[in-house]
């Protein structure tokens, strides 16, 4: 009767044991041979582990980069990674630059009146606010969001381990 | 040393005689010990990427990627068994990632089988058997390749699987015994 153990089966290190070693089953004793031919689960670890032993004997010979080559390639990717993690904070600073004046045309802006009645000989037109329907609101408050997250995803990006 | 890399030699060699000596490159570890560990890693490593992507210059690729991963690793590995079986699973993850990248695309395997017939044509049964062979593996998924080879290829125990496959140590047992039985059928 052929039983299967679904929980594996005791003897199955015994089965690999010699599979590994190329001596299943010509090795095997009387008692594990008749074991195996009433336990499915054994059956089908012997007939796998040979399967994937055939897999692994691969007669084609395996070419590998000398060490030094990778170590030489990773120092050089290492150094290149570092550099790059290094030059973000200036690339950040940039950013804060950029949406800070962004920012301060859309805060300023608006009252640069009194600003610009500080210059004598300077006359512009007197600034009004600006007509709600024309949507130009709108286009401040874009300003004011882009910045503000140009502002936070900068400082975060900058600030990132990796 | 090819010309090539004489050059990259030189470069890391200026590099480091530079100001960037500040640049944080901080390595695993320090160039002889990754010799010796190479060499006693890198073949094992290699016929496994080979095995489960089924394709020998992905093999080339993922193989640099695998140590140049471990290197700036900052997981501390304090015994070669532990830095072996993270090497083994970032090399699992690399394959897994891949085969996601990969997905609708033709099963590679097959390729592989055909490289094995230009190359060993002289022993046609073996190599017939060995196409069969190839064919019904690259029918698994590559966990359940990675699976099997682990376990009947390298002898690794369910602890070490575990560690590298990314599984539960009492889900291996379930997960082989299925790997197994697929393989099983596929050849019958």
């Amino acid at each position: 009767m052929t039983t299967r153990h679904d929980d594996g089966c005791v003897h199955e290190r015994d089965v690999l044991d010699l599979v590994a070693v190329g001596q299943w089953p010509g090795r095997a004793d009387a008692a594990l041979t008749s074991h195996v031919a009433g336990c499915a689960t054994c059956r089908e670890v012997a007939a796998v582990a040979v399967v994937v032993l055939e897999w692994a004997d691969d007669p084609r010979p395996v070419t590998v980069p000398d060490a030094s080559v990778v170590w030489y390639r990773a120092q050089v990717r290492a150094r290149e990674e570092a550099a790059r993690r290094a030059s973000r904070p200036v690339l950040a600073a940039q950013l804060v630059a950029l949406a800070t004046v962004i920012l301060a045309l859309t805060t300023i802006g608006p009252s640069a009146q009194w600003y610009l009645a500080l210059v004598p000989d300077l006359t512009l037109p007197t600034w009004s606010w600006p007509d709600t329907s024309s949507g130009a609101w709108l286009g401040w408050g874009v300003l004011a969001v882009v910045s503000t997250v140009l502002l936070v995803g900068s400082l975060a990006w900058a600030l990132a381990d990796e | 040393m090819t010309i090539r890399e004489t050059i990259l030699r030189e470069r890391v060699l200026d590099a480091s005689a530079d100001a960037s000596a500040e640049l944080d490159v901080a390595l695993q570890m320090g160039e002889d010990a990754f010799r010796g560990f190479y060499e006693r890693t890198s073949r094992m490593l290699w016929a496994y990427l080979a095995r489960l992507t089924g394709d020998r210059q992905a093999a080339d690729d993922l193989l640099q990627e695998c140590y140049y991963r471990l290197l700036r690793s900052k997981v501390p590995l304090e015994s070669e068994s532990h830095r072996r079986h993270y090497l083994f699973r970032i090399a699992t993850n690399l394959v897994h990632d891949r085969h996601r990248q990969h997905k609708g695309r033709p099963v590679e395997v097959g390729g592989d089988a055909a490289d094995v017939v230009a190359n060993v044509s002289d022993h046609a049964e073996g190599t017939a058997r060995r196409v069969e062979v190839t064919q019904a593996l690259g029918r698994l998924k590559p966990k359940e390749r990675a699976l099997l080879w682990l376990a009947y290829a390298q002898g690794a125990s369910h602890e070490e699987i575990a560690g590298v496959v990314g599984v539960r140590r009492s889900s291996v047992k379930v997960l082989l015994s299925r790997a197994r039985r697929k393989l099983a059928e596929v050849l019958s």
